[in-house]
């Protein structure tokens, strides 16, 4: 049973006196558990079974609406859903919370295949004979079957088997609130979250601006965070804008420094004060000492988000710092930078040398890591031009490039995403689709 | 570069022990004053009003001129305010839901009606395209001679180039040439005036409107009125607007784009009709049959070189509308439905939209390179075909702008629908006057005009 063929069609009562037309089918939200299996890429067949439907609407010739439950149907006729009670058995329908309907809010509309990571439409619904929700049907064959007759859809349903969107492996795009427009049922909860960020950000630049800040404002700030990086610039400030200001900050606070100003430096100035002025002051801080520098710089290209250490400093305690790093999300390099005093700002005293993990890894607990340190410090000035970084990263085999003012003082690091996206083709980056 | 852009000088870092905030405040970027944040949201209305001066455009209001001198431009001032109700509530309707005029239509009225509407958009656009490929020709007849063999090498190089750049993604960095090609047709506004037309007469026949019940006479009016407002202009302008990301709170800029936009086409259209009456109508009031003989309107501006710049600014418009509409099209399509679309899919990826952009032009150059063509009135004729169809998707639009659910307390007053739904029933009276002198009356021996 299809939802485009079922809706409109006459129910009738135990008596076959018509009660009114079918208008909708509400279903259960799709169960968020079920995304444990999409998690990590792949996708598990669902062993459990489909989700049976919650209720029928009916809508009287009076206009008054009706909900029938699935068990109250009798039958299912080619003209008519006949009704198993009278229909003084059947309740007002109300909206309640944790319910979907499937005409108003699916049907015809986009949601985000999960286990494919991108935006689909929904042509039709598909139900089996016990009113389980089958799944979506997202293909061609689900527009065909609403526009070409009956025999010619069997012929061409033969021949290309139709696939379907399992109901726990789609979520539904939040739904806008437009001024003054009667509010909005809220639906299932957002299941994106589960996805990678980059997965997500893919999805974003498939929606529009307002739909994309409703898909990151219903993101924890983290993820929200990790997904706005991802966001091809333009796209970005389209989002922000269009996100409550507080929210916005506390996103910004939680991105990269580096990212975070790249950002800012597009927007009015008034506004990037105001967000800078809104973030916790460390972040802020971080952020506007990035600003300083031209966007097409290794100042412009790096981000302060590293990890600094003394040098007298053993290895256990260095091993100590990058795992309490690891758990807060910093210093996102492969690397630790070592000075003469962990006290005071790296820009206060020179670089003396850098430590890889691997190294650390090697070496022995109780080793100072002024043994294990490489003292010939490869590095770049903060005005070098992005396609010397990416050079100077691709000869040295580097993930990380530090950029040192004329003191041999660390400014920042380059890290090799952003040294990649300089060598990529135009056509390569990640950016939100145009027409052309 | 950079310091140039200081704002704030830092204080220089060799001060070992500098205490106080961080410190550079310099900034990376000069920020877009408030008039460049206009010109930012300035833009959908300017161009989708401007294109309407494309080859469709230019036949049709010389038709205008030659045919009835000044006797037509009434019509201009109910079709400037057609066109205005009209594209603002696109634009609204862009800038509130933030979504494009066919996602709309699916979203609201399901899979079938999302069909028909469709299949009334491939109609009107495709006939355009076709009428952008003929534009190409009669600029290239306008310089070669009438019978120039130049036509049949021309036409599919041209739509070839234009595909390619298309498809390779690189058609935006040539699109201004294009743009500045066709902003030659300005030529019309000094050419009027050169051309002596009667001052008096312009003023009178655009104040009291004169209408004649002849078969020529509407199909000539209903082209106007087609070309004007075509269906197009509408998906264009909307998705524009929902792309471009304007917020319901910037809206105020979206309408003065709008209003100017509309204004500056109509203007435009106003001394295309001046200057052909003044020039082409005196010389004898007949339709006109030849591109060449539109240009010759422009030889009191221009003299010997008429030909050239009109053959230039034909081109240019023709080419821009060329990529843009099958494109468009192709995307508004595909959207509806839920294809994959875009210029950066393959053809595997994206089959229904590739076949359906390369469809569009590969239609357009053949039907543009049939011999002996009479091309003014297949391009009038065309023009028609699209005002047969704009009433079909106002309807949709005038459904859509008033729910308030999708719109919010941004529906339409009701002075304003008054006006659109005018416009729509004004447009369909003309229309079905139109089928009823060309099509019906003859078949009973009944001659008009």
């Amino acid at each position: 049973m299809y939802l485009s063929k079922l809706l409109h069609r006459s129910v009738e009562d135990s008596q076959r006196e018509r009660v009114g037309k079918l208008v909708d089918v509400i279903a259960p939200p799709a169960r968020v558990a079920a995304l444990a299996q999409v998690k990590g890429g792949a996708v598990l067949p669902t062993a459990e079974p489909a989700p049976r439907i919650l209720a029928l609407v009916v809508e009287t010739p009076g206009e008054q609406r009706l909900r029938v439950q699935p068990e109250q149907i009798s039958r299912v006729e080619e003209e008519a859903l006949l009704l198993a009670v009278p229909r003084g058995d059947l309740l007002p329908d109300a909206s309640l919370p944790n319910e979907v309907r499937l005409f108003d809010e699916v049907l015809d509309l986009e949601v985000v295949d999960l286990a494919h990571k991108r935006v689909a439409r929904v042509n039709d619904v598909q139900f089996d004979d016990d009113w389980r929700l089958v799944g979506l049907d997202c293909t061609h064959l689900g527009l065909l079957r609403q526009l070409v007759p009956e025999g010619i859809y069997q012929a061409l349903a033969r021949k290309f088997p139709s696939a379907l969107l399992p109901w726990n492996q789609v979520a539904l795009l939040p739904e806008a609130q437009v001024e003054g427009a009667p509010m909005a049922q809220p639906s299932g909860a957002l299941q994106l979250a589960e996805l990678h960020p980059a997965d997500i950000a893919d999805i974003v630049h498939h929606l529009s601006p307002e739909e994309g800040s409703r898909v990151l404002a219903a993101l924890g700030d983290e993820k929200a965070a990790a997904t706005l990086e991802e966001i091809e610039t333009e796209h970005q400030l389209r989002l922000l804008e269009r996100m409550d200001r507080e929210r916005a900050a506390d996103i910004l606070e939680k991105m990269a420094p580096d990212e975070a100003a790249d950002l800012l430096a597009k927007l009015p100035e008034a506004r990037t004060e105001e967000f800078l002025g809104l973030m916790e002051q460390e972040e802020s801080e971080d952020v506007q000492e990035l600003l300083a520098y031209p966007d097409d710089s290794a100042g412009g290209m790096m981000t302060t988000d590293y990890l600094l250490i003394g040098q007298e400093r053993t290895a256990a305690e260095a091993l100590a710092r990058l795992r309490t790093a690891a758990i807060e999300h910093e210093g996102r390099s492969a690397y630790l930078y070592c000075v003469a005093d962990d006290t005071k700002a790296a820009e206060e005293q020179p670089l003396l040398g850098v430590v890889s993990f691997w190294g650390l890894l090697a070496a022995r607990s109780e080793q100072p890591l002024r043994e294990l340190m490489e003292t010939q410090i490869i590095s770049v000035a903060p005005d070098a031009d992005p396609q010397t970084v990416a050079e100077m990263m691709a000869k040295y085999n580097l993930l990380a490039l530090p950029v040192l003012d004329e003191q041999g003082a660390l400014q920042g690091i380059v890290t090799v995403d952003d040294a990649l996206d300089v060598l990529l083709p135009p056509s390569r980056r990640r950016r939100k689709q145009r027409m052309y | 570069m950079a310091e140039e852009q200081v704002v704030a000088q830092p204080p220089t870092t060799d001060q070992p022990g500098t205490t106080g905030t961080k410190k550079k405040l310099r900034w990376r970027r000069r920020r877009p004053s408030r008039l460049l944040l206009l010109l930012g949201v300035l833009g959908p209305g300017l161009i989708s009003a401007a294109a309407g001066n494309d080859a469709g455009g230019i036949a049709t209001y010389s038709s205008v001129g030659a045919l009835y001198g000044y006797g037509l431009l009434w019509v201009l001032v109910p079709l400037l305010i057609g066109l205005v109700v009209v594209q603002e509530m696109c634009a609204r309707m862009g800038a509130v839901t933030q979504k494009g005029l066919a996602d709309l239509i699916r979203e609201e009225f399901g899979v079938r009606w999302t069909a028909f509407a469709m299949l009334c958009l491939l109609i009107a656009n495709g006939g355009i395209v076709v009428t952008e490929f003929l534009g190409i020709r009669a600029s290239i007849q306008v310089l070669a001679g009438q019978d120039t063999w130049l036509v049949y090498l021309v036409i599919p190089v041209v739509a070839f180039g234009v595909w390619w750049l298309v498809m390779k993604g690189s058609y935006r960095r040539v699109e201004k040439v294009f743009l500045a090609m066709a902003l030659v047709f300005l030529s019309y506004i000094p050419a009027a005036f050169l051309a002596r037309p009667d001052w008096g007469q312009v003023f009178y026949h655009t104040v009291v409107p004169t209408f004649s019940f002849s078969g020529a006479f509407i199909a000539v009016f209903v082209a106007t009125v087609g070309t004007t407002i075509s269906p197009y202009m509408l998906v264009y302008t909307q998705s524009a607007v929902a792309d471009k990301g304007t917020r319901p709170e910037e809206y105020a800029y979206t309408v003065v784009d709008v209003y100017s936009g509309s204004l500056f086409g109509i203007v435009t259209v106003f001394f295309i009709i001046v200057t052909t009456g003044a020039t082409l109508f005196v010389h004898g009031q007949r339709p006109i049959a030849s591109a060449a003989e539109a240009a010759s309107a422009l030889e009191p501006f221009a003299g010997p070189f008429a030909e050239i710049l009109f053959a230039v600014g034909l081109f240019g418009a023709s080419v821009l509308a060329a990529a843009v509409l099958p494109l468009s099209t192709s995307y508004a399509i595909c959207e509806a439905f839920g294809f994959e679309r875009g210029v950066s899919r393959t053809f595997k990826e994206a089959p229904f939209f590739q076949s359906l952009f390369t469809g569009m032009m590969i239609f357009g150059a053949i039907i543009a390179m049939i011999p002996n063509l009479p091309i003014i009135s297949v391009l009038v004729n065309l023009q028609i075909l699209n005002a047969v169809l704009m009433p079909v998707l106002l309807v949709f639009i005038l459904k859509l702008v008033n729910n308030r659910r999708l719109m919010g307390r941004r529906v339409n007053g009701r002075i304003y629908n008054g006006m659109a739904w005018a416009t729509a029933i004004i447009i369909s009276i003309l229309t079905v006057m139109y089928i009823l002198f060309q099509l019906i009356l003859p078949l009973f021996g009944v001659k008009a005009g």
